[in-house]
């Protein structure tokens, strides 16, 4: 064991050069890893984008401006899709194309007279005591 | 509401096609040249709005020189930049110093990554190529091959080992090893209000010896833009 020893302190010690740390095994085994090497000498040359973003009201505003276009230029598109999705089920319920001019009472969503709404008591009471 | 304004519209331009009849019945020449006027200055701004429209126009411009559209960076900036530090670079003391403790040897420099902190896309590989050609014109400095440009070189050195004739086959493990490492870093301070706006730019290299960590040249480049909207 002490002969080992012995073998592998002078074995380090002829790898030395002068004023070397003799501790520089520990160093260069982390930085050996074959996955660290590569990932970090693959950059070499590049510029790596770590931007920020500034404070600019103009740019801002464009960016609102070119956002503002791109989704009106994706409207007919979506309304192409409401209406297929409305041809699929005629059933299909859209704020939109509904019909305000007919009333229906017996609905439960009416929004005036449904089971909950105090004008709907008050008439029932109108009903019943007049 | 509509029916109406419909009908009072239709009750005017039949007023109107009234009247012009009226005028032609009684001046038939004049009316003929106006109409005669009326339909060549109808052609003349078709022609021109259908020309305007689809003319684009290009040019060819020295490389050198300076355009300003957007205020952003731009080739002007990559180049100011490239010639500033290059002056640096070369007239540095660490050449000197380098080839003083060597014998006269040449330093050899690696390219290594540059950071881009600012707010905008900036490749900086236009002006670090240009630092690169610079060093290697004047004879001042070696430079290798780094990065992915030479994982390719080693891939094709392997497929020489299979492929090549022995003779021409080049062998793994003689590589130049760098003395130096090129790295860099870019920033911007961005002060907008209303429609002005003021960028300024600072891009730093630093060249770093690989086998001390010491820093043994510092470059800077500073660009100060006023933008009025």
């Amino acid at each position: 064991m002490i002969l080992v020893g012995f073998t592998g302190t002078a074995q380090n010690a002829t790898a030395l050069v002068t004023d070397q740390n003799p501790n520089y095994q520990i160093s260069l085994d982390k930085y050996m890893t074959e996955n660290k090497v590569s990932d970090l000498t693959l950059l070499q040359g590049t510029t790596a984008q770590e931007t920020y973003t500034a404070i600019d009201p103009m740019e801002e505003k464009r960016k609102r401006k070119a956002l503002r276009r791109y989704y009106r230029s994706l409207r007919p598109l979506w309304r192409h899709q409401e209406r297929l999705e409305r041809a699929k089920n005629p059933y299909y319920n859209n704020r939109r194309y509904r019909n305000y001019n007919h009333r229906n009472y017996n609905n439960r969503n009416n929004r005036w007279l449904n089971s909950q709404s105090l004008l709907n008591l008050g008439m029932l009471g109108y009903l019943i005591f007049d | 509401m509509v029916k109406q304004s419909i009908l009072i519209k239709l009750r005017d331009a039949r007023l109107f096609n009234f009247r012009l009849t009226l005028i032609y019945n009684q001046n038939p020449p004049i009316m003929n040249t106006i109409k005669k006027q009326f339909i060549i200055a109808s052609l003349v701004i078709t022609g021109a709005l259908t020309l305007g429209s689809c003319a684009r126009q290009v040019t060819r411009v020295n490389s050198d020189a300076q355009i300003d559209i957007s205020g952003r960076w731009n080739d002007t900036d990559s180049r100011l930049a490239a010639e500033e530090l290059t002056d640096q670079i070369l007239t540095g003391n660490w050449i000197t110093d380098f080839m003083q403790a060597n014998g006269g040897n040449k330093p050899v420099i690696i390219v290594g990554l540059v950071r881009n902190k600012s707010h905008e896309h900036i490749e900086a590989e236009t002006f670090i190529l240009d630092i690169e050609k610079a060093l290697i014109k004047r004879q001042t400095a070696r430079i290798v091959s780094g990065g992915k440009m030479r994982e390719e070189l080693r891939a094709e050195r392997a497929d020489q080992q299979t492929n090549s004739a022995a003779s021409t086959v080049k062998k793994f493990g003689l590589e130049t090893g760098a003395d130096f490492m090129l790295q860099g870093s870019i920033n911007s301070i961005v002060d907008a209000h209303k429609k002005q706006k003021v960028t300024f730019y600072q891009i730093d290299l630093v060249l770093t010896s690989l086998l001390t960590n010491e820093k043994v040249w510092i470059g800077d480049k500073k660009i100060k833009k006023f933008v009025k909207n």
